[in-house]
């Protein structure tokens, strides 16, 4: 998607870029770069670009502008180059099924979990410089496993879809398959699943954005589940889709961690 | 020959007598070498341990270490000099008796500390609150441990009074509920005001999903249903959700016209105060009647039933 090209930031012009939700207001003030974030209900997909001279100041003036000193070595009357990079989000992701989902004993099913990806905004002034990695939806923070000891995970509601044609391509989603296997004796009632965001390469195939493929594998009772994270893009991406954004953490071998989270013994 | 000729030749023999310039030698060379070795075993005691322990033992092998050290050395110097040790350490026994009774408040310190480090019910940057003071842990020291409070002031307790009390450590945990009980008026409709304390939860990106918040119907009080509503949120952004929880709960509540209710006072005037002017009006709608004013210097309660 040309959203994520990089692209020049005039000096002294405002501009516009918007994914989804999010919406980014740039600037370029002598050697200064001003950002700010404003997140809106409406889906828009622009490239950078910047505001037509005669188009209408913007009624309500943002107040979180945030700053950088981006080329202090630089003419401050150069064009800036401002590279628009997608990853995702920094912590893990706790999809809880809008609806009821199980999963029997010895069975394996294939969902599919859209996942809002984060944007990081890389300056290329004189060096490569990361500014800001921003999220394009606010997610609310989940505790994932005992009030004593677990992790702080991202919480997202999912319908868990099990054909991609049934989730609706949105620009700041990446589709992310989650193939489940119960290897246990007993049915799997999925009530969340830790999703490891964090190893997860993001593709495009020029309709939307994918990850890897997700395996979880489970053993049932209190024994973690074994997650492994497949190279390469999903099936339903197609083999050429393009890789756009590296996985936060690279991971060679299996895991084997909580995927599913022992709630009901947590609270009273 | 003068008098002092024999004792400064007695002096001088002494001084040169091979014996003792052998003695002076091996003394410095003890204390030369001594004393720095044992600052560097303590030092690498405490390095080799800095893997397993945590800061506060290292600091308690660092001390062992160096002061055993610097007795052996000591020892050594004694025994060198020719003094008798039995008789010293017979000494040492009894003055050693004698200031164990004294400092029996500071061994009871030591000892407790000891206790504490080894039961780590709290770390240094824990938040601990012990009776009625609460703060964060600079230091666990042998004899006492060391507070900052919010308002920045120093606080020492003793060992001992810690392992005596009840302690409570509130950043032991990852995550914290935050709890806010609160009333609402009778003729409310509690379905809607759930749903409002759990948009309210909902709203805040720092409470957490999961544990979900608590909303409880937790009794029926004087003025109004009594309400437990509960929180969850992140060790760190525990005082971020206090501090935007209540009044974003307030604002919501007066949008949804729900009312808070509180206890009502009677109001007494007593002699002192002028009588209060009441004005009756009677069950059917009439024209209310004023009551007369009573006569200066008769100020007191109104009595309806008078009227």
């Amino acid at each position: 998607m040309e959203v994520w090209q990089t692209a020049t930031v005039e000096s002294e012009r405002l501009h516009r870029w918007a994914l989804g939700p999010l919406e980014l207001l740039v600037r370029r003030v002598g050697d200064e770069l001003h950002l700010a974030v404003e997140r809106g209900e409406q889906m828009q997909v622009v490239p950078l670009e910047p505001r037509p001279a005669d188009a209408p100041e913007p009624t309500a003036e943002p107040v979180d502008w945030t700053r950088w000193v981006v080329d202090p070595r630089g003419k401050a009357g150069d064009a800036l180059s401002l590279e628009f990079q997608p990853v995702m989000p920094d912590r893990p992701v706790i999809a809880r099924p809008e609806s009821a989902l199980r999963v029997p004993a010895g069975a394996a099913a294939l969902f599919y979990v859209s996942i809002p990806v984060w944007v990081r905004l890389i300056s290329q002034a004189d060096r490569a410089m990361t500014l800001c990695e921003i999220p394009s939806m606010v997610l609310s923070n989940i505790w994932f496993g005992e009030p004593t000891a677990g992790e702080l995970c991202y919480s997202l509601s999912t319908t868990a879809r099990r054909r991609v044609d049934q989730s609706p391509s949105q620009p700041h989603r990446a589709l992310c398959p989650l193939h489940l296997r119960n290897e246990a004796a007993e049915e799997l009632h999925v009530q969340r699943i830790r999703v490891p965001v964090v190893n997860l390469t993001l593709f495009d195939d020029g309709d939307r954005m994918w990850t890897n493929r997700v395996d979880v594998v489970h053993q049932g009772g209190d024994a973690g589940s074994a997650i492994e994270v497949v190279p390469g893009p999903p099936e339903g991406a197609g083999a050429e889709a393009e890789a756009i954004g590296e996985a936060r953490e690279m991971v060679r071998q299996r895991m084997w961690t909580r995927a599913f989270g022992a709630i009901g013994s947590m609270f009273s | 020959m003068s008098i002092l000729t024999p004792t400064l030749t007695l002096a001088e023999t002494n001084a040169l007598r091979p014996e003792t310039l052998a003695t002076i030698l091996r003394v410095a060379v003890l204390v030369l070498v001594g004393v720095p070795l044992a600052f560097v075993l303590a030092r690498l005691a405490e390095r080799s341990s800095r893997a397993r322990l945590t800061p506060q033992v290292q600091m308690i092998v660092r001390k062992i270490v160096f002061y055993t050290v610097l007795a052996i050395v000591g020892v050594m110097i004694v025994y060198d000099l020719g003094f008798n040790l039995t008789a010293l350490l017979g000494a040492a026994g009894i003055a050693g008796l004698a200031i164990g009774f004294a400092s029996q408040t500071s061994v009871a310190n030591i000892i407790s500390g000891l206790f504490l480090i080894g039961e780590k019910p709290f770390g240094v940057g824990d938040l601990i609150k012990v009776g009625e003071t609460t703060g964060t842990v600079l230091s666990i020291d042998l004899l006492s441990v060391k507070l900052r409070t919010f308002d920045n002031q120093f606080v020492r307790i003793p060992n001992q009074t810690l392992m005596q009390s009840q302690l409570n450590n509130l950043t032991r945990f990852p995550i914290r509920r935050i709890d806010v009980p609160l009333s609402v008026a009778y003729k409310e409709d509690l379905a809607k005001v759930q749903r409002v304390l759990a948009d309210v939860a909902r709203e805040n990106p720092h409470v957490l999903d999961e544990p979900e918040p608590l909303i409880m119907i937790s009794g029926f009080g004087d003025s109004g249903i009594e309400i437990f509503f509960a929180v969850w949120a992140a060790r760190a952004d525990f005082f971020q959700v206090r501090r935007t929880l209540l009044p974003a709960l307030k604002q919501r509540l007066d949008e949804e016209g729900v009312e808070i209710p509180f206890p009502h006072r009677t109001l007494y005037t007593g002699a002192v105060t002028e009588p209060m002017p009441i004005r009756l009006v009677s069950d059917d709608g009439g024209a209310a009647q004023h009551l007369p004013e009573r006569s200066s210097g008769q100020g007191g309660r109104t009595d309806p039933g008078s009227a």
